[in-house]
């Protein structure tokens, strides 16, 4: 259980800055996300925190003790820090108890104490039957669970997980989410994890890093980032969103594509760009902020996710299920906006594009 | 844990391991780097000056002239030929339903794994122009008034050559076609095209770098050959560059020296140059076709044609493989190579006693056994550091070392023992002339790039994660070599290490320029008995030579499940 300190990180490749001044403080006990889309930079920030990568400049700190830094680099090895790999890595030519005994192996512990030690962890992971099997035997998640049990046998400071579950399927996927949450919340230990996947963020976190281009867009919980984005990304990357263009006038934005405006209270002046979460969009029947006409209609089962053609502009709206008996396409109906955020439209488009 | 001391014992095992991978660069740079580079350099300065006279003298002196056209003529033809052979060959074997697929693929590979100096000498035997036995029975069927066939000719050589190094060919293209994204004949398929114009409008143009590749390693094999020329061409008096480069320095003379140096220096030249574009320029359009998934080509049907096709094949590898070999167990029992070969009074046991009872044959058993399994071992050591170095590190200038290694297999054998002979008799301080060292680092710079070969390609194989998640775990440098990297590349050690040892075990060529009374070898000794006193003896050599040979691979196949042999 400790503290990780990353202060001023920075890691550059030939000419291109991959992590551009990483700083962060992470509490004893925190779970924290590293989020944001492929090549971000979120994996190459995990590898340095582990010593497999050394930063181009910059402190980390495990525990109040400096890893890597001005003349100081700590190898993987004397780190103390477990880690799981987006390809498990649990080795071919070892059965279950030598893979989860391996750092306790390492570490000289007589062999009653090792089977005592891996026996319990394999219960927390629920593989104490499967212990003489060999990793070709078993099935994805449970090979990712011996990767888990690895980790977590020599009881380390610290947990790493990059990307451990997007080899595995959906429903797989959910309750191993509910599993790892559930053992950190336990085993009381400080997490660092690495996805693209937002709903694994928002599920999972104390707190969420979400990096774009080796830059730190926004930190804060779930509900934060969710609520306040600071910027069209955030707002784009984490849940879905409708940006509609338009200008600040007489306390209404008039929206550019369409000849319609919504009313708005805010300090924002000139260009903006009204950002609005399909769900806090409302089908009302009496006059409201939006109106339009119904083009799309896509029954969910637990919703309605229809697609609203505002006269140049085409609204997302997620709505009741039940309204898809109640309305036609074709219909004409009105919006009512539950909640907004609006940014200073900069000109440029690039800003929420989720780049790759 | 205390801090000081982990980091302290960190830095030891980091500076071990440097100290080994500096030892073996300065072994490579020594024995490989300088000879190499001496032998340009003398072939440019010539008593005591500069000047290019000594490669002038390749085109104006008749003798070296008239090699050099030889081998120009012979390796074209051979490359042509071999891959005008290999390619429907490796298409019929993978990607049809020719019968008995699995066992013809085993045949053509054969010829492969076995001296080539064995092919030549059943050739002999059975296209002698009077009394070959193949001859005869051409003669006989055809009711021809002599013998149709001569080997003693330009032909002939082309022709063995031809039969021992189409299997690079065959072997290059048949990876090519297995690799290949089968979806994309298949879209030819649906588009209308009939099997036939998707492989001349798809399949060949696509394996078009694989084919160039597979030429050009045919060509470069069959320029740097030395046993088939030489067994063949010496009675005819023809000479390619290789046979004169070893007459040169056999006759020991200054001018001769400076000519074989000259020829050598062109040859190597030659070589690497070919093999540099065939890697590079032509290496980097195979990307097109190798996909991702390892999904099955698609078998294409041959119908009416699946009878006739696999008895022509079958013909074929009858005539290629089958009757050589044959020819090489039925002349090691024969009395008098004059008269029928199985008439009952013809046939005899007294070769084989011979080459089994006879002292220096043992003698030359033995070395070849000692410094092959010299060779292969500290081979592989080598082989396994400098894939480690390649494959799981950033040191600066870790592809140097394997660099180095292709150049050495691609090196043509001649030229590799002749650097040697100029450097390593004490012109720097360094006298191994006549000892099994310069025998066996010449067999190492020239088979190491076998084994490290199938080591990079397992290290490719498994995922550096496994060994990260030990470090992670607290394991150190050999700590992970011991218990994760090593089990996992032991098959692939396993292969190498035979890889290199079988032809080491049976080398001609450089043993030839290389050897001494102490330290002669089967190949050697082979070559002896075939040229000037008994084909019999040379055959009973052969055939236990290829029976060794055939044991040990399928030994291989055996350990490592199949997965590797040549």
């Amino acid at each position: 259980m400790s503290t990780v300190a990353i202060h001023d990180v920075t890691k550059v490749y030939d000419d291109e800055t991959v992590i551009d001044k990483f700083n962060a403080e992470i509490k004893d006990g925190e779970f924290i996300t590293l989020l944001g889309p492929s090549g971000c930079g979120k994996t190459t920030l995990l590898r340095m925190i582990a010593g497999f990568r050394k930063p181009t400049s910059g402190t980390i700190s495990i525990d109040g003790r400096v890893v890597s830094g001005e003349g100081i680099f700590v190898p993987p090895e004397l780190r103390g820090i477990g880690m799981v790999f987006q390809t498990y890595a649990v080795w071919p030519h070892m059965n279950v108890f030598d893979n989860v005994a391996y750092p306790l192996k390492i570490q000289k512990m007589k062999k009653d104490e090792i089977k005592v030690k891996v026996d319990a962890i394999l219960d927390v992971v629920h593989l104490r039957q499967y212990e003489e099997r060999m990793p070709s035997q078993l099935s994805g998640g449970q090979q990712q669970r011996v990767a888990l049990g690895r980790a977590l046998v020599a009881e380390p400071k610290l947990l790493l997980l990059d990307e451990p579950l997007s080899n595995l399927d959906a429903k797989l996927r959910e309750s191993m989410r509910y599993e790892i949450k559930e053992i950190q919340k336990k085993l009381g230990i400080t997490v660092i994890y690495v996805t693209h996947d937002q709903v694994e963020a928002m599920t999972m976190s104390d707190r969420v890093f979400l990096i774009n281009n080796g830059i730190v867009q926004q930190i804060g919980t779930p509900l934060e980032i969710y609520r306040s984005p600071v910027n069209q990304f955030v707002a784009n990357f984490v849940g879905k969103t409708n940006f509609l263009k338009g200008a600040v006038k007489n306390e209404y934005i008039e929206l550019h594509d369409t000849a319609q405006k919504v009313p708005y209270t805010g300090d924002m002046t000139g260009n903006v760009v009204l950002t609005l979460r399909p769900e806090n969009i409302k089908i009302v029947q009496e006059q409201a902020d939006l109106s339009g006409i119904i083009q799309t209609m896509y029954y969910l089962g637990n919703e309605n996710d229809c697609r609203i053609d505002l006269g140049g502009s085409i609204l997302r709206v997620i709505s009741d299920p039940h309204t898809f008996d109640n309305l036609k396409l074709g219909q004409k109906i009105n919006l009512k906006i539950e909640d907004m955020i609006v940014f200073k439209d900069e000109g440029n488009d690039d800003q929420y594009k989720i780049l790759t | 844990m205390n801090q000081q001391s982990s980091e302290g014992k960190q830095k030891f095992y980091f500076d071990f391991k440097w100290i080994i991978i500096f030892c073996i660069v300065s072994f490579l740079l020594i024995f490989q780097v300088l000879p190499l580079l001496y032998l340009i350099f003398r072939s440019v300065y010539i008593d005591g000056h500069f000047s290019v006279s000594g490669f002038k003298s390749i085109y104006t002196y008749a003798l070296n002239w008239t090699c050099l056209k030889t081998t120009l003529i012979t390796a074209t033809l051979t490359m042509i030929f071999g891959v005008v052979l290999s390619f429907p060959l490796a298409w019929l074997v993978g990607r049809t339903n020719l019968y008995g697929k699995k066992l013809f693929r085993t045949i053509f590979v054969m010829t492969y794994m076995v001296p080539p100096y064995v092919g030549a000498m059943a050739w002999l035997r059975l296209l002698n122009p009077t009394v070959g036995t193949m001859n005869v029975v051409l003669q006989n069927i055809f009711h021809l008034s002599k013998c149709p066939l001569n080997i003693y000719s330009v032909g002939g050589i082309v022709w063995v050559l031809t039969t021992f190094y189409y299997p690079y060919a065959f072997i290059t293209i048949s990876r090519a076609m297995e690799k290949m994204d089968p979806s994309l004949e298949e879209a030819s398929r649906i588009s209308g095209a009939s099997p036939l114009k998707t492989l001349f409008t798809i399949t060949i143009p696509l394996t078009l770098p694989s084919i160039i590749a597979a030429a050009l390693l045919v060509f470069v094999a069959s320029a740097s050959a030395y046993g088939i020329p030489s067994i063949i061409g010496a009675p005819g008096q023809i000479y390619t560059v290789t046979t004169r480069i070893v007459d040169y320095v056999q006759i020991g003379n200054a001018e001769g020296l400076t000519h074989a140096i000259c020829l050598a220096v062109f040859l190597m030249v030659v070589a690497l140059g070919i093999l540099y574009i065939s890697n590079f320029v032509v290496g980097k359009k195979e990307y097109i076709t190798v996909s991702g998934k390892s999904t099955h080509p698609s078998i294409i049907d041959l119908g009416k044609w699946r009878v006739p096709l696999t008895i022509l094949v079958s013909l074929f590898a009858v005539i290629v493989v089958v009757i050589p070999f044959w020819t090489i167990l039925t002349t090691s029992i024969t009395t008098n190579m004059g008269k029928h070969a199985f008439a009952p009074h013809n046939l005899t046991w007294k070769y084989w006693k011979i080459i089994f009872s006879r002292k220096s044959i043992i003698q030359s058993f033995k070395n070849s056994i000692t410094m092959a399994l010299a060779a292969a071992t500290f081979g592989m050591l080598v082989s396994i550091i400098m894939a480690w170095l390649l494959k799981r590190t950033e040191a600066k200038g870790r592809k140097i070392p394997d660099f180095l290694i292709t150049v050495g297999s691609g090196t043509p054998s001649v030229v590799i023992a002749l650097a040697l002979i100029m450097t390593m008799t004490g012109k720097f301080g360094i006298n191994i002339y006549n000892t099994v060292a310069i025998m066996v680092i010449a067999y190492m710079i020239k088979y190491m790039m076998m084994g490290m070969r199938t080591v990079v390609s397992a290290f490719t194989q498994i995922s550096p994660s496994l060994e990260e998640a030990a470090q992670i775990s607290g394991a150190g440098w050999v700590r992970r070599l011991k218990d994760i990297i090593l089990p996992l590349i032991s098959p692939s050690v396993v292969a190498g290490w035979f890889l290199i040892f079988m032809p080491c075990f049976y080398e001609l060529t450089m043993s030839t320029l290389l050897y001494s009374t102490n330290t002669k070898t089967l190949g050697v000794d082979l070559f002896t008995y075939q040229t000037y006193h008994s084909q019999q003896t040379a055959s009973a050599l052969a055939a236990a030579i290829l029976f060794i040979v055939i044991v040990l691979d399928s030994i291989l196949n055996k350990l490592t499940k199949g997965r590797f042999s040549i």
